[in-house]
């Protein structure tokens, strides 16, 4: 009775208390997709986290992807990649979760919003609502 | 509404007054459900009514603390959500889906406070089983990050909880609300363990109306459906 009450009391703590999953650290080396030709590209900069590294928008055989070279960033809880139209993620498509804080990686783009639109590569803690840091696609 | 609700609150103290027998009783409930959980105290003050005094009605506080992680939250209003907002008719309506927008919060954390009604059933020597369910008082909470996706696009916005509960049926419902089924098991003379089915109305609102079609919106439902277990402690 004890140990049952017990553990319905941790689930409730674990919910409550519980972050999303920490993105990896180890780093990444993605296979860039042959024949590529970059349309935009922008250097990141530091928000609230130290974050370096290069953001690319190409095409490659019909489709698009987001590419991040020399990429480095803080390891965080459920951190995304989004292109945005601001850097406070107003409006934003989600590229997915970061695979890795460290090393080259590429993301597929369903559907290709407009660059104009959604300037800003961000690489954002949507658990938090933090800024980790930021490109603007040029 | 409000006037109903005193007539009928006043009608049924009223009415069980006349019967005998009071029996206070205080109730613990933990339950959880996906991502979700809740963490509930009431105070019940109780008449046992009939012959054989096997039915009691029980009016009272209860206090609930719902907490989620990254959990939708779907257009409440009736009017937008559902074919007809008339009262009672609201629960057999159709709904109205294509109407429906998302809030994802990505933290809720609610308590509300609220005046509740409970009606039991004594069934043997040991158990008992009933319903009950909040009907009107306040929220407070967590102003949280969340995620509004309308038509496939989204947009980052904050929400906190909205500040009044009423239960007025259905969608038609305001604020965070408490509903259960339980049963118990009479454990002593004081004590009983409970197995309850909760489910909570919870409710955030925005800043802004961040929802425009077909009409502006701020009001964000969460329907949590949820499993437990307690204790009641009775007083006298």
């Amino acid at each position: 009775m004890k140990s049952a009450l017990l553990c319905v009391l941790y689930t409730f703590l674990f919910i409550s208390c519980s972050k999303e999953k920490e993105t990896a650290s180890d780093t990444l080396n993605d296979i860039i997709p042959a024949n590529s030709i970059e349309l935009y590209g922008g250097d990141f900069v530091s928000a609230a986290h130290p974050t370096s590294g290069k953001a690319r928008l190409v095409s490659s055989q019909g489709k698009w992807y987001m590419i991040l070279e020399n990429f480095s960033t803080d390891p965080g809880p459920d951190l995304k990649l989004y292109l945005a139209n601001n850097q406070a993620a107003a409006k934003f498509v989600n590229l997915g979760n970061l695979k890795s804080s460290k090393g080259q990686q590429v993301y597929a783009i369903s559907g290709m919003p407009d660059p104009n639109e959604y300037p800003y590569v961000l690489i954002w803690c949507q658990q938090f609502s933090v800024l980790f840091g930021v490109a603007r696609l040029s | 509404m409000k006037h109903l609700l005193t007539i009928l609150l006043v009608f049924m103290i009223g009415t069980v007054q006349a019967q005998n027998r009071l029996r206070p009783s205080v109730d613990l409930s933990i339950a959880a459900g996906s991502s979700q959980a809740t963490f509930s105290i009431a105070g019940w003050h109780q008449w046992q009514l009939g012959k054989k005094q096997r039915l009691s009605i029980g009016i009272g506080p209860r206090i609930t603390s719902y907490v989620g992680n990254k959990k939708d939250f779907w257009t409440a209003p009736a009017s937008i959500a559902r074919g007809s907002s008339a009262p009672f008719l609201v629960v057999f309506s159709s709904q109205e889906t294509q109407n429906w927008d998302t809030l994802n919060v990505q933290r809720p954390l609610v308590f509300s406070m609220n005046a509740a009604v409970q009606v039991a059933h004594q069934i043997g020597k040991r158990f008992r089983a009933g319903i009950n369910i909040d009907l009107v008082g306040f929220s407070v909470g967590r102003t949280s990050g969340a995620v509004f996706t309308s038509d496939g696009s989204q947009e980052t916005t904050e929400a906190k909880p909205v500040p009044f509960n009423l239960l007025l049926t259905g969608d038609l419902d305001q604020g965070s609300l408490n509903s259960e089924f339980f049963v118990q098991y009479r454990l002593n003379e004081k004590w009983r363990l409970r197995a309850v089915y909760q489910f909570y109305f919870v409710e955030y609102k925005t800043n802004t109306s961040i929802q425009q079609l077909p009409e502006p919106n701020d009001r964000f439902r969460n329907k949590a459906n949820l499993l437990g277990i307690g204790l009641s402690y009775s007083l006298n």
